[in-house]
């Protein structure tokens, strides 16, 4: 029994080792593959991460009507602070770069453009930039 | 190659649902967030005075399930990419559906909230 167990502990270590190297894997593969389409895809998938996150905050925060109006308009006044529209800007910049390349994912796919996925890259940080700049004005100012 | 025979919907379903929430948010972030040229909350009162119509709670309804979809099945993308074991599989599997159901429950319970509250 014991001896079981002690095989288990070890089969989870090797396992849990696996994956180490697994993460370090990419790691290494982010580092020889310094491409601009591989940074854009680890982007991608941190700010689709965080765009999740902010879904479990954002019904979080809604949840506070269960507990009366002004509860509720506590919970919305903290977006109207200085940092809750900073967080709003990152939030907006977030979701930019991950709809532009999502689009940019999308029609490389459907339409098999892989040749010029480059060039939409640069097309799309342009536009990127350009969503930056006028969310400076409509939600920091 | 397990790739090869399973996930199609999955990867099909993200990109329609990727589209579908383009045209939502934008409405979504346009009309519930920006004044004109402005960036504003919406406190209860204006919600409940101008956006409890059944239009409005049955579109929120509609992005809510789609917003879901689309950050678990995310999540669910990421995961497969570490390569796990089938118990592991297993349990991320109902672990994101009891997540997305719950999550839906709630929304729907918080939109279902404000329309019985509406007019009063």
């Amino acid at each position: 029994m014991v001896n079981e167990t002690r095989k288990h502990e070890q089969k989870k270590r090797i396992t849990g080792l696996i994956r180490m190297q697994k993460l370090k894997e990419y790691f290494k593969d982010l580092m020889k593959n310094q491409y601009p389409g591989m940074y854009v895809f680890w982007i991608h998938r941190i700010t689709g991460v965080a765009v999740t996150l902010f879904l479990f905050l954002h019904i979080w925060t809604l949840s506070h009507v269960f507990l009366g109006k002004s509860a509720y308009d506590y919970a919305i006044s903290k977006f109207d602070t200085k940092f809750g529209c900073i967080f709003q800007y990152l939030l907006l910049l977030a979701v930019a770069i991950h709809l532009l390349n999502g689009i940019r994912i999308t029609v490389v796919d459907f339409w098999h453009l892989t040749r010029i996925q480059k060039k939409l890259l640069w097309i799309l940080s342009f536009i990127f930039l350009i969503i930056a700049v006028i969310g400076i004005f409509t939600v920091i100012l | 190659m397990q790739t090869k025979h399973q996930g199609f919907w999955s990867w099909f379903l993200q990109r329609i649902t990727a589209l579908l929430l383009v045209i939502g948010m934008s409405i979504h972030f346009f009309l519930f967030h920006f004044s004109p040229n402005r960036y504003t909350s919406r406190y209860y009162n204006e919600i409940v005075y101008q956006y409890c119509t059944p239009g409005w709670i049955t579109f929120h309804l509609c992005l809510l399930s789609l917003v879901i979809y689309h950050g678990l099945n995310g999540f669910w993308g990421i995961f497969l990419d570490f390569n796990p074991g089938k118990r592991a599989h297993f349990i991320f599997k109902y672990l994101l559906w009891s997540i997305g159901l719950i999550l839906f429950g709630i929304g729907t319970y918080i939109l279902i909230w404000f329309a019985m509250n509406n007019g009063e």
